[in-house]
């Protein structure tokens, strides 16, 4: 047993010792650039090695390279220069390169603990507390500490040498280096006795560069580095793909600018920062909306900033195609609406082809007809030709309170030749989530719908200040799935006429233009009146004296699933509206001015019954191992 | 005169009976009672099927040399930004502004896998200009080779903000792994070997940390930079550059993963046998005292 044991041993000790010869050469093939790399920088690379265990500064001294290239000598005094002749294959070609150490071949690794003294930096130069520095003679005495107080060899070796540096102090109180040369040995079962194999102790010698192996050396040592990245700035002129004349999806739309330089069609879009980066480009039949943030000096930059003018956005001419003899497309303003400084926004005739330059009015402080909107609709016809592009704009009125402002900035393409009225489903057949509920008016003909694409039937948005009666609505469209709250508040003034108030506030929770039907599918058509689901009503007026003011507005859509499990599709059920009023009388309401909140909400119930088998099943007796039960093999 | 013991053996006794007997339909149900209860009880003890188990490894990381920095040099959304990304710098126009870097990969154990890396970032700015807050984006590879094979691209996200100006930001942090599911036991996995920043788009789109942080996140195994304590240096002198001294380790790793067939049937099989030992001896236990009674006429 013992034998065995011992024989055990004795392999283990034999193939750590084979095993170390190619140690560093062993790695996967994405690392290894790493180990290698260190010949390299090698004049900062006698670092010492410092085990973590242990205060001493332990040297793996097989590890490094022998000498810094700045001193070899003084440093190194028994070890010879190497031969040139023993290793044709180190000689480097290149003279005019960086120079090798020692002429032409590298340095034979230092092993001997003695020789090594990572502390000494300084040629010719005694380092403070480096005990092992030969250039300190005088100074020893000044050093309160030695920097390195133990250097060992190869730690794996079962007896390694180890040289000692202490400090002692003499009888005069001053400094004495003690320099101790010994045999250390290893506790380590798995120690290495004997290295039979010298070159296994030392990384493998690098192949020198020259001009014949570098790319072969460069394809296999390099991993990543700074301006690796093969991207280069053409990606803006886009890549002729087959034959087609015609843009292709994603592709960036070419323009001739005003001067008749090409250029890119650009739609300004923020990324990492709300800034516009005015040199995003657009793409071929990718419908974008990015809203972006516009900071500039009012007075100064109001009539230079080119991202302002109307020009900027108009004056280009758009490349119908991509190959060379494309046709130009001009831009088509469609509809220039102008906002005022309220807000309210006025649609202008676009036969008035005025240039709707930003215009800074000293009095009042503002600039006028500022870029607020630019929507394009760019109409395409077959094989990716780009037919028109119409263009609307929003032009507003902006104080100094107003900056920085938000531009919109929208893109939407369009099939040529097909009806100009484009009616978006919101689903085929069930709603999609995220997408607007279709609503409409029932006359005796059908169902009317609205044509605005975010639908009809909206909800209250909640705006800064916060007012039910006085501030500019804003809205947003119920989307289907999502439930939504928000809010305003209004403040009752003594003598308010109540009907007038709570007319107001009904107006302002239902919007302008209140639907009376939903769509029960997304695609339901307007002429079929059976597909489309009444808006039912639950007030309940609790307070019969007095005045009744709706305080909390609440649409309920109840929808279920339909059709196979597999692809259930959503159907709208039943639409109500609760609205609720207040249930104390008036006064009570508004005691002391106080403020009344209004709360406007949607939810959606989910109101389809669990997935059930469609089969009927005679009962059995259910006596049947667990599904997992013979899990690995089923 | 004693005695002693010399030598001793069993003796064997054989109880013969023909098929249709009670004594062969005892012998059958104890056969099913001493092998089939062991199983039951194996299983309803949970834990029979291993499902998922984990290994230790230390992943070989490489900073890809791609960065993506975004620093808020004033309060009202002033901005100075650089990439490694040629279309991201084009996008920026005048809020460019190009630091200086320098990196170190440190391989302090000398076995062949990058242990940290040490990142000096400095960005010049103007007189006037502060810096409040500061997003950078690292992107390694990061490789596992131990069970399953993974090599994937991967993010650390560096976000800090502060209301008072800043001249230094310090981090000191772990790159770890998350993964939602275990990975399986073999093969190749490089569904995520794929950039995590689209460097050859040009559309902005493709650089908006929204995005880019929402995609990222959709993965099954992301990696994110763990630094509980970042040190910002408040007070930064004019003509100084802000810096960002990042220092991020590359830890061993507990992976999990889905134990192929031959381990489950391993673990399975310690258990069932474990049980079957009790059976078997108590049930033997059994026969041999009916059939040494005659309790059963054989």
């Amino acid at each position: 047993m013992a034998a065995v044991f011992c024989a055990f041993l004795l392999f283990t000790c034999l193939v750590k010792t084979l095993c170390s010869s190619d140690a560093d050469s062993v790695r996967f093939n994405a690392t290894f650039s790493d180990t290698n790399r260190t010949w390299f920088d090698w004049e900062g690379s006698l670092n010492v090695t410092e085990r973590p265990e242990g205060e001493n500064g332990t040297l793996a001294p097989f590890s490094m390279p022998a000498a810094a290239p700045a001193e070899p000598s003084p440093a190194f005094p028994e070890e010879e220069a190497p031969e040139p002749t023993a290793r044709p294959d180190l000689a480097r070609v290149a003279t005019a390169a960086l120079p090798l150490p020692l002429s032409g071949a590298l340095p034979l690794p230092v092993t001997r603990a003695s020789d090594l003294c990572p502390c000494n930096v300084q040629s010719e130069q005694c380092d403070v507390n480096c005990c092992c520095d030969p250039d300190c003679s005088q100074e020893q005495a000044l050093f309160t500490h030695c920097s390195v107080k133990k250097v060992t060899g190869d730690y794996k070796l079962c007896s390694q040498d180890a040289a000692l540096y202490t400090l002692s102090t003499t009888p005069e109180g001053l400094s004495q280096v003690r320099t101790s040369f010994q045999q250390e040995f290893n506790p380590d079962v798995f120690c290495i006795q004997s290295a039979n194999y010298e070159q296994g102790m030392s990384f493998v010698t690098p192949s020198t560069p020259t001009e014949q192996n570098f790319d072969y050396l460069f394809g296999h040592f390099v991993g990543f580095f700074f301006g690796s990245s093969s991207v280069t700035g053409s990606a803006l002129e886009t890549p002729v793909q087959g034959n087609s004349p015609g843009y292709l999806y994603g592709d960036i739309i070419q323009t001739e600018e005003e001067a008749g330089q090409r250029g890119f069609f650009r739609l300004p879009a923020s990324a990492g920062t709300a800034n516009c980066l005015d040199t995003n480009p657009a793409a071929f039949l990718k419908d974008q909306t990015s809203r972006c943030m516009r900071s500039f000096a009012l007075a100064e930059d109001c009539t230079t900033l080119e991202a302002l003018k109307l020009r900027t956005y108009t004056s280009f001419r758009i490349f119908s195609g991509k190959d060379t003899e494309a046709n130009l497309v001009a831009m088509w303003v469609e509809a220039v609406t102008l906002q005022s400084l309220e807000g309210t926004q006025t649609l202008l005739e676009t036969a008035a082809d005025s240039a709707f330059e930003p215009e800074f009015l000293q009095p009042a402080d503002v600039c006028n007809q500022v870029v607020l909107q630019v929507k394009y609709t760019v109409r395409y016809g077959e094989a990716g030709q780009i037919v028109r592009v119409a263009v609307s704009f929003v032009l507003g009125a902006v104080n100094s309170a107003m900056l920085p402002i938000q531009q919109e900035f929208q893109i939407a393409f369009v099939q040529e030749a097909k009806s100009d009225t484009m009616l978006r489903s919101s689903g085929n057949p069930g709603y999609v989530v995220g997408l607007p509920l279709v609503a409409g008016w029932r006359t005796a003909e059908g169902i009317i719908q609205s044509s605005n694409p975010e639908g009809s039937l909206t909800v209250l948005q909640s705006s800064a200040d916060q007012d039910c009666l006085f501030s500019f609505p804003q809205r947003s469209p119920v989307l289907f799935g999502k439930d939504v709250v928000s809010g305003c508040t209004f403040r009752l003034e003594d003598g308010a006429n109540c009907s007038l108030v709570s007319e107001a506030i009904l107006g302002r929770l239902k919007g302008q233009s209140f639907p009376d039907y939903v769509a029960s599918f997304g695609n339901s058509l307007p002429q079929n009146t059976m597909d489309w689901v009444p808006i039912g009503n639950q007030t309940t007026i609790t307070g019969t004296q007095g005045c009744n003011i709706p305080l909390s507005y609440h649409l309920e859509v109840r929808w279920t699933k339909y059709g196979t499990l597999v692809n259930p599709q959503a159907q709208i059920v039943s639409v109500v509206e609760i609205i609720r009023f207040n249930t104390s009388t008036l006064s009570s309401l508004s005691t002391g001015g106080t403020i009344v909140p209004v709360t406007s909400s949607v939810s959606f119930i989910d109101v389809s019954a669990s997935a059930s088998p469609g089969f009927r099943v005679p009962p059995t007796i259910n006596a049947k191992l667990p599904f997992d039960f013979f899990f690995p093999f089923v | 005169m004693a005695f002693y013991e010399v030598y001793s053996h069993p003796a064997l006794i054989r109880y013969r009976s023909s098929v249709c007997t009670r004594a062969t339909l005892f012998v059958l149900i104890v056969f099913g009672l001493t092998y089939i209860p062991p199983l039951l009880i194996a299983y309803r003890s949970q834990g029979f099927w291993l499902k998922r188990s984990t290994y230790e490894e230390q992943p070989v990381v490489q900073f890809q040399y791609q960065m993506l920095m975004i620093g808020a040099t004033g309060t009202a959304g002033e901005f100075v930004a650089w990439s490694t990304f040629p279309n991201f710098n084009r996008l920026l126009g005048n809020n460019l502004r190009i630091p200086s870097v320098s990196v170190r990969e440190e391989d302090s154990n000398q076995d062949g896998k990058s242990d940290r890396l040490s990142l000096q970032l400095a960005v010049p700015l103007k007189a006037g200009e502060q810096i409040y807050s500061i997003q950078l984006l690292l992107i390694f590879s990061y490789q596992l080779f131990r069970m399953s094979t993974v090599v994937m691209q991967s993010l650390a996200f560096i976000q800090h903000s502060s209301s008072v100006p800043g001249s230094q930001l310090f981090i000191s942090g772990d790159l770890t792994l998350h993964q939602r599911t275990p990975l399986p036991h073999r093969g190749l996995h490089t569904a995520y070997n794929v950039s995590v920043v689209d460097g050859a788009s040009p559309f902005a789109s493709a650089y908006d940390l929204t995005n880019i942080i929402r995609a990222y996140q959709e993965r099954n195994l992301t990696t994110h930079l763990s630094c509980p304590a970042p040190v910002w240096i408040v007070g930064r002198a004019v003509n100084a550059p802000f810096q960002i001294n990042a220092e991020i380790r590359y830890p061993v790793e507990s992976v999990s993963y889905r134990p192929g067939f031959w381990e489950v049937i391993k673990f399975a099989w310690i258990q069932y046998i474990s049980v079957l030992l009790v059976f078997l001896w108590l049930f033997n236990r059994i026969q041999t005292f009916v059939f040494q009674n005659q309790n059963i006429s054989q």
